[in-house]
């Protein structure tokens, strides 16, 4: 049977909201809510940045293949979209969950350095091949961070693509 | 649902969807589509590694929506053969050519 996979933004490490359908939010509240509640907002002082709460993913089976799956994989275009002033810090942290929030997260990259030629493994920490449903890969966090050369509005909005190999 | 599914021929001349035997006794992949489009892969002169389908699926930051792409693969020990599901594109790359889209 041909798997199912859904992509979770995370409230615990197995649990979050099914995302496949939807999008994320950045912004200054530790919820999953697409809305424009609690924006995020631009700093006035030129050596201040404004940082979102961050934001976890990971990749849920709905159904199991046949076989196994693989090869954990994400990526971005390799443009960031959002303009001046705006970027995205990802980084892979594993199978361990931590609670979302603004302080600068630690050990991250600029999202878009991840492309298509250069992806992030998301199988360095979940090693084993995917038979059954349920949670797997590794965490990816993100964080926005706004300096005060941002212009206001909303963004154009930017994709993640996650890809695994069905065998 | 994927617009291509999947034959294997073995030795034998039979063929299935699924293959759990030998894959040495592997002589054809074959993808055919919905409306009866095929693309073959024969394996001549060269060693079937293995074949799997990798999967897209894109997650927007802003407002977009979740879609979903597939590319499928064999793997030889002479060259990758990929076909994208949505177009019926094929490629044949280096062996260890790593395709994203």
């Amino acid at each position: 049977m041909t798997s199912t996979v859904e992509i979770y933004e995370l409230t615990a490490s197995m649990a979050g909201t099914d995302k496949t359908s939807g999008a994320v939010r950045f912004k200054l509240a530790d919820d999953q809510t697409v809305d424009s509640n609690n924006p995020m907002t631009i700093p006035k002082n030129g050596v201040d940045y404004r940082r979102s709460f961050t934001k976890q993913l990971r990749m849920y089976c709905a159904t199991a293949p046949s076989a196994y799956l693989e090869n954990l994989r994400m990526y971005t275009d390799g443009a960031n979209g959002f303009g001046t002033g705006i970027a995205v810090n990802a980084s892979n942290v594993g199978a361990v969950f931590s609670a979302n929030a603004t302080p600068a997260m630690s050990g991250g990259s600029d999202l878009f350095t991840y492309t298509s030629a250069a992806p992030l493994n998301l199988d360095t920490s979940h090693t084993a091949s995917v038979v059954a449903t349920g949670f797997f890969g590794d965490l990816v966090k993100l964080q926005m961070v706004v300096a005060s050369t941002a212009s206001s509005g909303r963004l154009t909005a930017e994709t993640v693509t996650f890809s695994f190999d069905e065998v | 649902m994927d617009r291509y599914k999947c034959s294997i021929t073995t030795k034998d001349g039979s063929t299935k969807d699924i293959y759990r035997g030998n894959s040495e006794d592997i002589v054809m992949i074959t993808y055919i589509s919905m409306i009866g489009m095929k693309h073959s892969v024969i394996i001549k002169d060269c060693i079937f590694i293995k074949k799997f389908r990798r999967v897209f699926t894109k997650v927007g930051t802003g407002n977009t929506k979740q879609s979903l792409e597939v590319l499928h693969c064999v793997i030889t020990d002479k060259y990758r053969f990929y076909l994208k599901d949505r177009t019926g594109e094929t490629f044949v790359t280096p062996k260890d050519y790593d395709m994203y889209l």
